[in-house]
């Protein structure tokens, strides 16, 4: 009996927390100068696990519980094939926007280590505050995600996890782990960021939408099959073209949207305001423009 | 086995990556950027791909085996599983949600600050790649591989239901 509770949730925590540790530092080689094998990273895969475990336990234990779209991912200990819109909508964005939130948190401060100078243990990671910070942020983020099937945004997967990216590229290697009056962090702590991400998402929806109709035929058609008609509801990926467009296309707009935040922290207009969505415009077009690049000319949908 | 999918997450990790802390937004020209302006750079993203695939094939051979975690991702050789109907599983679905992002950000992690890899000579090649796509391959490998019931110990890192 597994005690992890929200399974690809913490998978992609563990893994997005070894990539943020080992972000611009990664070794090619071991110290003998041969190519490194899997069990090198033993200790960074071991204590990211640990990390993941923290996170997993405090979304257990949230209070309040966590949306719908995050408890329905799991039902009886196992997790929920996405047989609906919504669960196939969270099932692509959720576990993306876990990783790339850990990976941000992690950026810059390499393998946590104690006075002692070694890795946490779980009460040391429990102490530690980063999985606080990265729960409140995920539930932040996933409290106020666009709705599948709505009229707001059209591309529902890819306007939650560009909201979602938005977020861990402001935090991108500089996250403080306590609120302005020393408190740790919660979800109230992030209004800002959500606010002006989901500004930033919904400019990304309308530029594909805008792409949709400007391009036509040329534009991506598995990108267009991951909505339907009539209500633009995420179809379930009951196909091999659907499951791969679905779980493509989704980390593939996640990560460029975490890359163009990175380092630009929560952008602010002229007078100090954040960006509305609006001010958004180039920032969207550039991740438009490559990820349109990448998916016409980039995967292979088979 | 060809991992259509892995493929795929791998050319967004890379692309995400080179991309990070400095993407423009404006082109030389002082417009807005179109798809054909990163063509140089998916270009990249898609050799360091198919390397970093038969970096993965080689690193669970050297294994012993690759978990059905991993293999179920696809019904044939080159032809994705579907995650939902038909014979999806749990477990399926977990790898579907767990896989390709994994592969996704460590790819990512291993550009950061690398927007334009190139050999010595300003050439982009497979063979460039191979140490790149094995350092990544290794730590999925580490992840991945460990969840199979028949390898413990070392313990479990991913969870598969």
């Amino acid at each position: 009996m597994s005690t992890i509770t929200y399974f690809s949730l913490y998978n992609c925590a563990l893994a997005g927390a070894a990539a943020g540790m080992l972000s611009q530092r990664q070794a090619l080689y071991e110290n003998g100068g041969s190519a490194v094998e899997p069990a090198d990273s033993n200790v960074l895969c071991a204590t990211s696990a640990l990390y993941a475990k923290e996170v997993d336990a405090l979304l257990v234990s949230a209070s309040p519980a966590p949306p719908a779209s995050v408890l329905d991912m799991v039902f009886d200990g196992s997790t929920v094939i996405p047989t609906t819109a919504a669960l196939a909508s969270a099932s692509a964005y959720l576990p993306v926007v876990m990783a790339l939130m850990s990976k941000s948190i992690f950026e810059n401060r390499g393998i946590p280590t104690d006075a002692e100078g070694e890795v946490y243990d779980q009460a040391e990671w429990t102490a530690s505050l980063i999985p606080n910070a990265i729960v409140s942020y995920f539930l932040a983020f996933s409290n106020n995600t666009y709705a599948d099937g709505g009229d707001v945004v059209k591309f529902v997967p890819l306007a939650n996890v560009a909201m979602g990216a938005a977020m861990a590229g402001m935090i991108s290697g500089r996250q403080d782990l306590y609120d302005g009056n020393g408190n740790p962090l919660a979800q109230t702590s992030f209004a800002t960021q959500v606010a002006t991400a989901a500004a930033f998402a919904a400019e990304i929806d309308a530029q594909l939408v805008a792409q949709q109709i400007a391009l036509g035929g040329g534009f991506p058609t598995h990108v267009a099959d991951m909505v339907g008609a009539p209500d633009w509801s995420t179809v379930p990926p009951t196909t091999n073209f659907l499951t791969n467009a679905l779980y493509t296309y989704t980390p593939a707009m996640g990560c460029l949207c975490k890359a163009i935040f990175d380092g630009r922290g929560i952008p602010k207009d002229a007078n100090g305001v954040a960006y509305v969505q609006a001010d958004y415009a180039d920032m969207a077009n550039t991740v438009v423009a490559q990820f349109l690049q990448y998916a016409i000319n980039g995967v292979v949908v088979t | 086995m060809t991992f259509p999918i892995l493929n795929n997450a791998a050319v967004c990790g890379c692309l995400g990556g080179m991309a990070s802390g400095r993407q423009p937004i404006i082109d030389n020209a002082n417009e807005l950027m179109q798809p054909a302006d990163f063509a140089p750079q998916v270009t990249t993203a898609v050799t360091y791909a198919g390397e970093e695939v038969i970096a993965i094939a080689e690193t669970f051979l050297a294994l012993g085996s690759t978990p059905a975690y991993l293999s179920d991702l696809e019904s044939a050789p080159g032809v994705t599983q579907v995650a939902s109907g038909g014979p999806a599983t749990n477990v399926i679905a977990n790898g579907f949600q767990s896989i390709p992002a994994a592969l996704m950000i460590l790819g990512m992690a291993s550009f950061d600050n690398q927007p334009n890899p190139s050999d010595a000579n300003g050439q982009i090649t497979a063979a460039f790649f191979a140490a790149q796509a094995n350092a990544v391959s290794s730590i999925f490998g580490n992840m991945v591989f460990n969840n199979t019931p028949d390898n413990a110990p070392p313990p479990t890192l991913f969870c598969t239901d």
